[in-house]
């Protein structure tokens, strides 16, 4: 997809979507760099996540999204996915990446978000 | 107000009883915990952060309950079996024959994790683990019940572990060792983590997925139903591993290395054929060397590096045996299917054998030759000649024919001399796993054992067939009635 940048943004910033490529409630997956990252929309606003469940791996996106809540197709790790936070187990997460939009595009960066606690 | 389940959690899960009328060894003898030993205190650390109430726990089950009904509802209305091809129809009828007490065997084990497991976080566990092996039991018997009418073979659900016919009872010993009679570190480590965790991937991803593409909607989806829950509880295996790491490292490498080896020549046999020949080849996904490298071998080697274990000493030999064992079963099953309670299909159409060979390069040269000769014989009408007489040697293990794990040049005799008694192996990882334990396996009469002591009487292949129970209505034939074949005839000169 092309995507011409309006106001330039940091150099991690990959665009992965067009903005209205995900209706509320949805989610899809997308690789940058090699590596999977999730994508999910939710009232109306734009979340990414690393793609592979922490637990052993599966794609996330194989799995289901029902409200608020992500849940994982092989053990069922359930996680909140406005926030990333583990809801069983509770000591586990997903890792965020950073989402900005621009120019009709979502842009995700390369990057998993540091020191993020939610 | 009703707690959140986090703050009840920890509290129903670490209840314990202090004994005080009893001896610790009454309550929880060696023999069923598997401890050894470990101290108490090391199996506090054993945890399995996914949190499962019995609240959750129905509604989730019961969800997938009306899933599985509505399905095979609307499949049976809609004549799907009837429709399906008989080649297919066999891994079916096999799996259904093999699997459906080994589910039941399974509530088993479950059952001691609950009663037994060296903690109480652990015996919690177990409960769901118990009442998903009851499910999938129920399962198979309702999935066989209404197909009943359609083929008596489904009969075998129930009935092929009452029988002695020789490919049940080899899956019966090995589930006779790792869940009836194995105390609750052994069971997790064998059952739970190598065989739950890695095997079942393969008959209920795998051919889920072929059966899926076959057209087989319910019995595709009764897998993957089931799968869901062996993923969970096969979770038990870990958590356990990692207690061992600590104590008791070696007894976990011998019990993983042997547990992963017979599951390998089990699934050769039984699933092996279902995917490389029985599925249309069409509707093929992968071969079932593929799957086995991505999702077994894959799997298996991440989980001995991560937990600091070493890879099989055997692990070329498996690789080897990878290319070769589950071929070697089916030309096996196949001459011999008079023994097997479902018809196997040959899958050497000309172009079956193109696939086979695409996916198994030195497939041709080892078996090519065998199945060569059959045809032969069939185009020449000497069926008499593609039908056996006897009955082949198994290993005092796995029960399965001698010379089927490798390829055909491997055939070097496996031997062990234990008090007296001769004992013969299908590879010599085979008689490394006897040689470990031989009072696990010693004793054991295998089906041509008993043969040649006479207690198959009379002595032949009709009198074996009897006492395997094989009744002529479910007895195995060729799936197509041996049309396949034609294509190879000599042009008829006329
Ligand atoms: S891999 Fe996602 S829950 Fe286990
Ligand atoms: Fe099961
Ligand atoms: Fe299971």
């Amino acid at each position: 997809m092309f995507c011409s940048v309006a106001e330039p943004l940091p150099e991690q910033f990959v665009a992965v979507a067009a903005e209205d490529e995900l209706w509320d409630g949805e989610m899809a997956s997308y690789e940058i760099d090699g590596s999977e990252v999730l994508l999910l929309r939710l009232d109306g606003e734009y979340r990414a996540y690393n793609g592979e469940c922490p637990h052993q791996s599966t794609p996330l996106v194989e799995g289901e999204l029902d409200g608020y809540t992500l849940t994982c197709r092989t053990h069922e790790w359930s996680f909140d996915a406005r926030t990333g936070a583990g809801l069983n187990p509770a000591m586990a997460r997903l890792r965020r990446h950073e989402v900005r939009l621009s120019d009709g595009c979502v842009w995700v960066s390369r990057s998993e978000e540091r020191g993020i606690r939610s | 107000m009703l707690l959140n389940r986090d703050d009840w959690y920890d509290i129903s899960r670490d209840l314990d009883w202090t004994l005080s009328y009893v001896d610790e060894e009454v309550a929880f003898p060696q023999c069923w915990t598997g401890k050894r030993a470990i101290p108490d205190e090391a199996w506090q650390a054993w945890d399995e952060p996914f949190r499962v109430s019995y609240r959750d726990y129905v509604r989730v089950q019961r969800e997938k309950e009306s899933g599985v009904k509505a399905v095979g509802d609307a499949m049976l209305r809609a004549g799907v079996y009837q429709k399906l091809d008989p080649a297919h129809v066999a891994a079916a009828h096999l799996h259904m024959g093999t699997t459906c007490m080994v589910e039941y065997m399974a509530v088993t084990m479950q059952s001691r994790f609950c009663r037994f497991a060296p903690t109480p976080r652990w015996r919690n566990l177990g409960v769901f683990g118990m009442l998903d092996e009851t499910r999938h039991t129920q399962l198979d018997l309702r999935f066989s019940h209404d197909l009943l009418r359609f083929d008596p073979r489904f009969d075998w659900a129930q009935k092929a572990f009452h029988t002695n016919e020789w490919g049940v009872l080899a899956v019966k010993n090995f589930f006779d060792d790792i869940m009836l009679s194995s105390d609750c570190v052994e069971a997790a480590l064998a059952t739970s983590l190598t065989v739950e965790h890695g095997f079942t991937n393969i008959q209920f991803v795998a051919l889920a997925a072929d059966a899926m593409a076959a057209g087989d909607v319910n019995w595709s989806n009764l897998l993957s139903s089931i799968q869901t829950d062996e993923a969970r509880h096969a979770q038990q295996g870990f958590p356990t591993l990692q207690v061992l790491m600590e104590h008791d490292p070696q007894r976990a490498q011998q019990a993983i290395d042997v547990a992963f080896w017979r599951s390998t020549r089990l699934f050769q046999t039984l699933t092996g054929p279902a995917m490389d020949y029985y599925t249309p080849l069409d509707q093929r996904k992968m071969s079932f060397k593929e799957f086995m490298l991505e999702w077994v071998v894959n799997h298996h080697e991440r989980i001995l590096a991560d937990y600091g274990l070493s890879k099989p000493w055997y692990w070329d030999k498996f690789l080897h045996s990878l290319e070769n064992g589950h071929h070697a079963m089916h030309l096996g099953l196949w001459f011999w299917r008079p023994t097997l309670f479902w018809k196997p299909n040959a899958g050497v159409s000309k172009a079956e054998r193109e696939w086979l060979n695409e996916k198994y390069p030195t497939w041709e040269e080892n078996w090519g030759g065998y199945w060569d000769q059959i045809i032969a014989n069939i185009n020449a009408g000497r069926m008499d000649l593609t039908l056996p007489e006897t009955l082949p040697a198994l290993c005092n293990v796995t029960q399965l024919p001698l010379g089927s794990a490798m390829s055909r040049h491997d055939l070097e005799p496996a031997v062990s001399v234990y008090e007296g008694r001769t004992y013969q192996f299908d590879s010599d990882i085979s008689k490394w796993c006897f040689d470990l334990d031989p009072a696990r396996y010693a004793g054991h009469m295998n089906v041509v054992d008993r043969f040649i002591a006479g207690q198959i009487q009379p002595m032949s292949l009709a009198g074996g067939l009897e006492w395997m129970g094989l009744t002529p209505d479910v007895m195995g034939d060729d799936a197509y009635g041996y049309r396949w074949a034609a294509e190879y005839a000599p042009a008829m000169a006329d």
